[in-house]
């Protein structure tokens, strides 16, 4: 198990911590309900050096990436942070990632950490046809999440002045400087507000976390809250809403499936666009009281026809709410189902995924 | 009313009339975080000493509620349906189940409280 690069600093501002994706990690600070609002509310700022950082480097660095993941790299404006799916032959993700082109000869791709391994194996058994080399750096470029909606006022206070935030557009980043040292900063996030994502090597993240963390308007938060922020905003979470047995069209990932150009696992992503899925991904409400966790059956008449995926009663909300994976014929909005919890049949309806509205800066 | 005793499984139990009334310490409030649902059991249901009565759901996860003592449920919390979280704002006090317990003696294998602050958590 991997101490995070900055796991002192947790421990001195009280952090529960636990064990995820190989590293320890703060679960909460002062409490998930307070950090989970703070990021509605205020700010809040997150270490998640945990995810996994790999420079693709070399001539075909882009056309590398561009063979591997759903999304289009080449021919996208300058300075995007492209969301995108790694998958199988299949269609079945292998992770989901996002990419920066940082210059013609150099890609940064942010992977999550229970993937990490798998994904490097999986690029290096696909590169031979390109020259590219693989580098793995997440122990040395760092990275933040700052969310929520004072994020940029925050941020602006911290870096030079040479780069105006309000000019940064959500999924599009900018280099800029940070006590003289080179900061990434892309307009991003995992929890449906406004924020950034910071990437940058071990001195100067830390002294942006300690910096950050005595401003009066951020909460150190954990990934407890993480999780009912991203669940809230309807992000999918690899191992949950997609996976091994979940593709990204099954999941309504379509915007960042491309088909006009070829990767890995494309024709079976093609196949269900134009004949349809078996499963689809959905919201579910419950009517019953209960709380709808992960791995609880869904039912009609009896019969399993679907599992949830993740679900909460969420911070300042009586809901319990939940996204499921179902079978296509009881996906209809307002399709009465049952969810199993615990051995007790708890009443359901399918509905939409729009459990907030998100509050990105277009 | 007997001396307020405590599980190691973090429940309390004060007994009258041979009615244990339980809940859960303001410990296990604290490390669980705000609660959103207690799955309770039913009235008239049995349980043996340590078996599972209940699930008190907290915003993150679920957590087994363990029963201290034998018997049979005579009442549940009915504020705690709609307000789950008065164990947030009262642990101590706001109380979960009570039992018509069927062996005094269990009582006597729990901790008082000294024991139980003194506990390592």
């Amino acid at each position: 198990m991997a101490k995070l690069p900055l796991h002192e600093e947790h421990i001195k501002l009280g952090a529960k911590i636990v064990f995820y994706g190989g590293f320890t990690m703060p679960q909460e600070y002062k409490g998930l309900v307070a950090e989970h609002r703070a990021v509605r509310q205020s700010a809040g700022v997150f270490d998640v050096s945990h995810m996994g950082r790999v420079f693709i480097t070399g001539k075909d660095a882009i056309p590398f990436v561009e063979s591997l993941v759903t999304n289009q790299i080449q021919g996208q404006p300058e300075n995007k942070a492209i969301y995108a799916l790694m998958c199988n032959e299949q269609g079945y993700p292998i992770d989901d990632l996002i990419a920066y082109v940082l210059n013609t000869k150099k890609v940064l791709l942010v992977i999550n950490a229970i993937n990490a391994q798998i994904d490097i194996d999986w690029m290096n058994q696909h590169k031979a046809n390109f020259d590219v080399q693989i580098e793995v750096v997440t122990t040395s470029l760092l990275q933040l999440a700052l969310q929520g909606p004072l994020s940029e006022a925050v941020l602006q206070d911290k870096i030079t002045k040479k780069v105006e935030l309000s000019q940064l557009k959500f999924m599009t980043y900018q280099v800029t400087h940070y006590h003289g040292k080179e900061l990434i900063i892309s307009r991003s996030g995992y929890t449906g507000s406004d924020g950034f994502e910071i990437y940058g090597d071990f001195s100067t993240i830390q002294a942006l976390w300690i910096e950050l963390v005595n401003d009066e308007r951020v909460s150190p938060c954990g990934l407890g809250a993480r999780d009912t922020l991203r669940f809230e905003a309807a992000l999918p979470l690899y191992s949950h809403e997609i996976s091994e047995h979940i593709t990204p069209i099954e999941a309504g990932l379509n915007f960042a499936v491309k088909t006009q150009k070829s990767f890995i696992g494309k024709d079976a992503l093609v196949s269900q666009i134009q004949n349809g899925v078996k499963q689809k991904l959905v919201g579910i409400e419950l009517i019953g009281r209960g709380v709808a966790r992960a791995e609880y059956p869904v039912l009609v008449d009896g019969i399993q026809i679907g599992v949830i995926t993740t679900g909460y009663i969420l911070p300042d909300s009586t809901k319990a709410l939940a996204m499921a994976i179902l079978e296509t014929p009881y996906t209809t909005i307002g399709t009465k189902v049952t969810v199993m919890m615990r051995n007790t049949p708890i009443e359901a309806v399918v509905r939409d995924m729009i459990f907030m509205k998100k509050q990105y800066k277009r | 009313m007997s001396e307020k005793k405590y599980s190691q499984s973090h429940e309390w139990v004060v007994l009258e009339n041979n009615i244990a009334t339980i809940g859960i310490t303001d410990y296990a409030q604290g490390s669980l975080g705000t609660i959103v649902f207690v799955d309770l059991p039913a009235v008239g249901k049995t349980f043996k000493e340590n078996d599972v009565f209940g699930v008190v759901e907290s915003v993150k996860a679920a957590s087994d509620l363990y029963i201290p003592v034998s018997g049979e449920i005579v009442e549940t919390n009915a504020a705690l349906v709609s307000s789950p979280d008065l164990i947030n704002q009262d642990a101590e006090t706001n109380w979960i189940i009570k039992v018509k317990i069927s062996n005094p003696s269990e009582l006597e294998q729990l901790l008082t409280k000294a024991a139980y602050d003194a506990l390592p958590k």
